[in-house]
């Protein structure tokens, strides 16, 4: 398999995001493109990272290729992409990848695969009642500015009020941020019933660090469901993460 | 039952202080004062308004009222002395002996004492030790290695307690070691006699893992040459783990595989 992709910052601020939540994953190269679905040791994230073929700007493979990559060692790798790399990934003989970033020179890092037992994840099926986009940026000030307050966010929706209360509360502070289309906070906002929601922030936090890697992010919550956050990468990619609520 | 003395003549605070610390009360004192303290190096503070705590085993704490920690401190005192100087100046002398340290704080007001007899027999208990790291990883020992499937905690060997013991992927016994701190040779020499005295007792040998969020290269060395593993792990991703269990999530396994969303 050999994939030339454009812009290898996506994947740099992609996989710094997951790389926090997942020590290691399987890449998944089919007909379809590339793909990466992960659950983390405590089942509470799910991360959903898919490049479709179309996104690619070459793509050879032959046959379904599954490559498992410790994310400490591809994330350290990544973090040398700059502005005008291309990223290249190669798999070699004797189960390697090798990392490529196309810009002014070539500079290529080879690291091992490693054998997975690739888990084969279902789709998940939630029935979401909010649905927000963001600039990424709002979101993850959002999220950092609440950060040292709890360790939760408690996210409110009134239908009629259109708009999102997000809340932190430790035993001496309370936060609250409001986020509406007029305030710039939110690009596009939409309801089908009052809710609320609390997800712990550590994973929030981790999952932001991806806000560089997308011009906008679809989050979608309900009253005690999992949150999905979902950052459209260029070209149809998606970098999807689905985080479990906390039970009161 | 603890008392309190305020607006106090000199003479009285004294004698409140000397018939406490004979006691073995604990004391706060709230005032004005200057600290010299001597011994294995000097220091000399001045004046200024602060909260002295002589606790009941004669361990001693100088706060001023910002800060964590103390700004003076006697870890433990052999003598607590306490005198009037000049007519209205009391001074409390707190001497260790070994080092030999004294620190003197010289009042020029009290504004308050408290002093009493507290009772404690509570249990500290430190959010994460050893045995919590220990039970942690029982229950994911993937974040040991892939495919380990731990048997049994503290399995008695000969002389000592393997702290987990289990079976890799290929069926292979493993022993783990695990230290809470950064890991030397000595762990490394407990971890290669439970092998041997394994290997001894059923004929296979075993592999050995130290566990530790740090190992010294004097340990990888002797690892190395006694042909052990070790795995570093972050304290932090398991206390996680840990408080996690306390808060409770919803697991995304609920909403997993009952039909395509999209």
């Amino acid at each position: 398999m050999r994939l030339r992709f454009a812009d290898a910052r996506t994947w740099r601020y992609s996989m710094a995001a997951v790389g926090k939540i997942i020590d290691e994953a399987a890449y998944r190269f089919n007909e379809k493109g590339a793909r990466l679905r992960a659950i983390d040791p405590s089942r509470i994230v799910l991360v959903d990272f898919s490049i479709p073929r179309d996104a690619l700007l070459e793509y050879e493979i032959e046959k379904e290729e599954v490559v498992g990559i410790n994310m400490e060692d591809l994330t350290k790798i990544l973090r040398r992409a700059t502005k005008g790399d291309e990223l290249e990934l190669k798999t070699l003989e004797g189960d390697r990848l090798a990392v490529s970033f196309i810009g002014r020179g070539t500079r290529t890092f080879i690291i091992p695969s490693l054998e997975t037992m690739a888990e084969e994840l279902p789709e998940l099926s939630v029935e979401f009642t909010v649905k927000a986009k963001f600039p990424p940026s709002v979101f993850r000030d959002l999220i950092k500015e609440l950060e040292p307050i709890s360790d939760a966010i408690e996210f409110n929706v009134v239908k009629d009020e259109e708009k999102i209360i997000a809340k932190a509360i430790s035993d001496i502070v309370e936060a609250e941020i409001e986020l509406t289309i007029e305030s710039g906070a939110l690009l596009e906002f939409e309801a089908k019933e009052d809710a609320k929601a609390i997800y712990t922030v550590d994973y929030l936090s981790d999952i932001v660090a991806a806000s560089q890697a997308a011009e906008e992010l679809i989050f979608e919550f309900g009253t005690g469901v999992p949150c999905k956050i979902e950052y459209t990468l260029s070209r149809g990619g998606k970098l999807i993460f689905y985080v479990a609520p906390r039970i009161e | 039952m603890l008392d309190m003395v305020r607006s106090g003549s000199v003479d009285e605070y004294l004698e409140v202080l000397r018939n406490s610390i004979s006691k073995r009360e604990l004391i706060i004192i709230i005032g004005e004062c200057t600290v010299d303290y001597s011994g294995r190096s000097e220091s000399k503070l001045t004046s200024g308004e602060r909260i002295v705590v002589i606790k009941q085993d004669g361990a001693l704490l100088i706060h001023r009222p910002f800060g964590y920690s103390p700004v003076n401190w006697q870890p433990s005192t052999v003598v607590i002395e306490v005198r009037k100087i000049d007519d209205d100046r009391i001074v409390v002398t707190a001497i260790r002996s070994k080092p030999r340290e004294i620190l003197n704080i010289n009042f020029s007001r009290i504004d308050l004492i408290i002093h009493g007899k507290l009772v404690d027999h509570g249990e500290f208990i430190m959010y994460m030790d050893e045995l919590d790291m220990r039970d942690i990883l029982f229950e994911h020992p993937e974040m040991i290695e892939k495919g380990l499937k731990i048997v049994e905690k503290e399995k008695p060997v000969n002389g000592g307690y393997i702290d987990l013991f289990g079976y890799d992927v290929n069926g292979k016994p493993v022993i783990i070691e695990l230290k809470r701190v950064t890991a030397g040779r000595d762990a490394v020499l407990q971890l290669y006699s439970y092998v041997k005295k394994y290997e001894e007792k059923l004929g296979v040998k075993p592999r050995g893992i130290l566990v530790a969020p740090a190992i010294s290269s004097s340990a990888i060395e002797a690892l190395n040459k006694l042909r052990l593993e070790w795995r570093e792990i972050d304290l932090k991703k398991l206390w996680s783990f840990k408080k996690q269990k306390e808060v409770h999530h919803e697991s995304l396994l609920k909403y997993l595989g009952k039909r395509g969303e999209r």
